[in-house]
């Protein structure tokens, strides 16, 4: 991380003694190498509490084809049609799989004749589709993570809450008192500023 | 003429330690506390001054050894703004264990509503229950701001002393009605373990010390008519339903009186009833009351200016 001393605030000694607490949370949860940049505004006056960071990114996607072999199946007399044949190599995001497969197939058309194996009965045109589909995104599961480790730097009190996540972008504006424009405004300059002018806002 | 008791701490193995309780109760010194953990034992005992020597020379025989403890026979509460995650185990754990090992017994304490600036209120029972204590150390967070401005409607109503630790390094007169105010702890979310934070432990501890000796002061002025650990022992002698119970400290000894771990409206009635060898009872020379922790019973010791004779 290369701006984690980048805590900001009119108090300078509550400002470096918070430095140190987000480092602390970071590490405790295992997030200490998630972000890339992270900048922490803290004014207890006004009172509002403004985070802004960016994910690292080079986090894959986890694609079916990463973690099994998708071919066609079809009958060894009579060569008729069957479905989609998915044989796993790992079993680690089966679970991810199935719930996707349910969802849009229905159960119904789901056949599971032993642990590695899953047949599927639609059309063979959906093959590629199928090999390309995201079972998992990680880093949507990293933004659930990070906004939980803001939950935790964010002062207890201030239960006034917003956040705006988009693409590599997290922005967290926490308060007591109901969230002011100018808030946001400074929300949007911070991130401008560590995420460069492609940054989201707002 | 009144004795001067010295608070240790005796720390050794099990093995004879019943040597130690013997001599301690012989030389007319109280024993506070037993903790038995394994093979090894730790004793919070407030001996004669005159014959700590004895106690010391018992204790190297056995192997043990004696330490000063200054906040024996003290209970303290250690209060956070809330029990979340942002204010505990750190430091609220680590101050309480460190206050411990200096011999007082401490008790957390959550606020429910303490969190916040506008909105960081107290409640009626919550006040109550930490004047029961003998001070009470509140933990807030980094901001000179908050500290100065916003914090202190928490415990600017209590009776008792308040110790305060923050963040910012401030003086403890800049800290509006704190008796004492410990910079530099503050929010932390890592066990306190490094050198300059036991360091920063240590001094808090002393000035805990300093600020409960003033209060002791404060009540010599104007002396209890027996002293807390001599109802302490008569309780244990008389009413022996103290024996059973578990918690590690059955009969917890305060500067101005004592709490029993035992239900008030079964025991009440015995405990005003303890006779004390001059011809007095308990009930005649303090006030016994329901404690607002669950429902033990709260004995606070009378003055002398009310009672008009000491025992």
């Amino acid at each position: 991380m290369k701006e984690i001393k980048m805590v900001e605030s009119p108090d300078k000694s509550g400002a470096e003694k918070y430095e140190e607490v987000i480092k602390d949370i970071l590490a405790d949860l295992g997030l200490h190498r998630a972000l890339d940049h992270i900048k922490v505004y803290v004014d207890p006056k006004e009172p509002v509490f403004i985070t802004a960071g960016t994910i690292r990114s080079g986090l894959p996607l986890i694609k079916l084809k990463d973690f099994a072999k998708v071919t066609l199946e079809f009958d060894k007399v009579t060569y008729k049609y069957h479905g989609i044949k998915i044989e796993f190599t790992s079993e680690e995001y089966v679970a991810d799989l199935l719930k996707i497969l349910w969802s849009k197939f229905g159960k119904e058309k789901i056949d599971q004749p032993d642990r590695r194996t899953l047949l599927i009965k639609i059309k063979e045109s959906e093959e590629n589709w199928l090999k390309e589909l995201i079972v998992k995104d990680p880093r949507e599961e990293l933004k659930v993570k990070i906004i939980d480790a803001l939950m935790r730097i964010t002062p207890e009190g201030f239960r006034v809450r917003d956040h705006y996540t988009k693409g590599s972008n997290i922005l967290f504006i926490a308060s007591e008192d109901p969230i002011k424009q100018e808030w946001i405004n400074k929300a949007n300059a911070i991130i401008k500023e560590i995420g460069g002018k492609n940054a989201a806002s707002f | 003429m009144q004795q001067v008791f010295e608070p240790v701490m005796y720390e050794g193995g099990v093995y004879k330690h019943s040597l130690i309780l013997e001599i301690v109760e012989d030389l007319g010194g109280y024993i506070i506390q037993i903790n038995v953990m394994q093979s090894d034992v730790v004793i919070l005992m407030l001996v004669p001054l005159d014959d700590l020597e004895l106690v010391e020379a018992l204790a190297k025989k056995l192997l043990g050894k004696i330490t000063h403890a200054p906040l024996t026979g003290t209970e303290i509460a250690i209060v956070a703004p809330t029990v979340a995650y942002h204010h505990l185990p750190h430091p609220a754990c680590d101050i309480a264990e460190y206050l411990r090992r200096k011999g007082s017994k401490t008790n957390i304490i959550g606020l429910s509503r303490g969190i916040g600036r506008r909105i960081a209120q107290i409640n009626a029972h919550e006040r109550k229950l930490i004047n029961e204590h003998d001070a009470a150390l509140f933990i807030f967070g980094n901001f000179e701001d908050c500290i100065k401005n916003q914090k202190p409607k928490l415990y600017k109503d209590l009776d008792i002393p308040v110790i305060i630790t923050g963040g910012p390094n401030l003086e403890t007169y800049e800290v509006p009605y704190a008796s004492e105010y410990i910079g530099n702890i503050g929010r932390i979310s890592h066990r306190m373990r490094r050198g300059h934070e036991l360091e920063l432990l240590e001094t808090l501890a002393d000035r805990v010390g300093a600020c409960l000796n003033r209060y002791r002061m404060e009540l010599a002025k104007d002396p209890l008519s027996v002293a807390p650990p001599r109802v302490m022992k008569e309780i244990r002698e008389q009413v022996p339903e103290v024996l059973d119970i578990l918690s590690p400290m059955p009969i917890t000894p305060q500067l101005n009186g004592v709490r029993v771990k035992l239900p008030y409206k079964e025991f009440h009635k015995p405990i005003e009833e303890v006779q004390f060898e001059e011809g007095t009872t308990l009930k005649e020379i303090a006030k016994i009351e329901k404690s607002e922790i669950r429902d033990y019973i709260l004995v606070k010791i009378l003055p002398i200016s009310e009672t008009g004779f000491r025992i």
